[in-house]
């Protein structure tokens, strides 16, 4: 089962790779529920686990009979015809009766499973764990308590300020970016306790490396920037270099240990590269964060990818 | 800066944004789900399918720039959105 809305490209590769293994796959996108999707499922009374029915207008499947879940991109909850106090209700219910449902199917596989990326998506979490599976990290401070900005800046500047989430749409639906950027710690003021602010030393980085991991398999793609800004992201993404790099074994073990530690199958590493003065390997690498759902569809090796997900979902199927 | 309830003050992380970005026209008019293969067919405005991993850089707006607003009812302002943000995670 693809749990994903109908817009979503990415999963049209994984999907193509599951049908060219011969197995049965349903793309469903919960906001459907309606007429679009509608769905029963019983447990007890003898029955040990979720059993029933999900339909959508081109498919029907036995909830039992669901061996592996890709979760990626579903649509916000619809319910837009509702009054709010209604869709409010819709929503809550509809959360936890169909996507708990669906979240909760026995010996099923997930990639990953939701309640799994929603724990690996907080920051906190991502470079506690990084350090606890020995990567290093920047030096970073959270906080909302100006005098302790003005500390970490004489001790670890120059600084870059990193959002935790990002900005949400306008309330006219525009959209606008918190790139990563260097901040001169006399720009910060009292507004930052307002809510909590994350600060890091900034990494004087040579490159930057995305590596996906699926299941035991790795992918790894040095990205260089013409531009030389901060944030890759920031800018013109089709003009970005990539080159396939080696990932140090011992950075390999890391990155296990770490999806492991959250219960992860699938995630997206972010790594900044410094230039060796001494050791081993010619860079050293810098942990910057981990997407546990992030997107791959543009690198070089997504095709790679897609097949790596087609095999991670049917492990064992076959044999 | 004084915080108090007569003078709200924004988060000082809101100052470090972009102004807001202009909308992006998406590469296709419409989708429909193909029930054989549960592939999404993406189509131009007569309904004909279209290729939109065709041509390589093409790629980054289909698999990065999907986050829209509301239900995508509208076109999507480009955004990349390597995580769900908070309200569109389910």
């Amino acid at each position: 089962m693809v749990i994903t809305c109908e817009e979503d490209a990415t999963a049209n590769l994984v999907i193509t790779a599951l049908n060219e293994r011969g197995a049965t796959v349903a793309r469903v996108d919960p906001a459907d529920i309606g007429s679009d999707l509608t769905f029963s499922a019983q447990i007890g009374a003898g029955q040990m686990q979720w059993a029933g029915r999900l339909r959508t207008p081109s498919r029907e499947i036995a909830l039992e009979d669901v061996r592996a879940v890709y979760y990626r991109r579903p649509s916000p909850w619809r319910f837009n015809e509702l009054d709010p106090q209604a869709r409010e209700f819709a929503v809550a219910e509809a959360r936890h009766g169909l996507k708990g449902l669906i979240a909760n199917l026995e010996g099923c596989l997930y990639v990953n499973h939701p309640a799994r990326n929603d724990w690996g998506e907080y920051k906190p979490a991502q470079l506690q764990t990084a350090v606890h599976v020995g990567l290093e990290v920047p030096a970073t401070l959270i906080t909302n308590d100006l005098k302790a900005v003005g500390g970490f800046a004489l001790n670890h500047g120059p600084m870059i300020y990193k959002s935790f989430r990002g900005m949400p749409s306008a309330p006219g639906g525009e959209v606008a970016a918190i790139w990563t950027q260097r901040v001169d710690p006399m720009a910060v003021d009292e507004s930052v306790a307002v809510t909590a602010h994350m600060f890091q030393a900034e990494v004087l980085k040579d490159s930057d490396a995305r590596v996906t991991v699926v299941g035991s398999r790795v992918f790894a793609s040095e990205i260089t920037n013409p531009g030389g800004v901060l944030d890759w992201r920031h800018g013109d993404w089709a003009a970005l270099e990539h080159s396939p790099i080696r990932v140090p074994s011992s950075v390999v073990i890391a990155l296990h240990g770490y999806l492991d530690h959250f219960g992860l199958v699938f995630g997206c590493f972010d790594f900044a590269l410094e230039k060796a003065k001494t050791g081993t390997g010619p860079y050293r690498w810098i942990f910057l964060e981990c997407n546990p759902n992030g997107q791959w569809g543009w690198l070089p090796d997504a095709g790679a990818i897609a097949e790596a997900f087609a095999e991670t979902l049917l492990e064992g199927w076959f044999t | 800066m004084a915080l108090t309830q007569d003078q709200p003050v924004r988060p000082w992380g809101m100052s470090r944004a972009t102004k807001h970005w202009p909308e992006a026209s998406l590469p296709w008019f419409a989708t429909r789900l193909d029930p054989d293969t549960q592939l999404t067919i993406f189509c131009d405005e007569q309904g004909a399918a279209i290729d939109i991993f065709a041509g390589g850089s093409n790629r980054t707006f289909p698999t990065v720039s999907m986050s829209k607003p509301g239900d995508g009812a509208k076109n999507a302002p480009l955004k990349a959105d390597d995580s769900p943000n908070d309200n569109e995670k389910d």
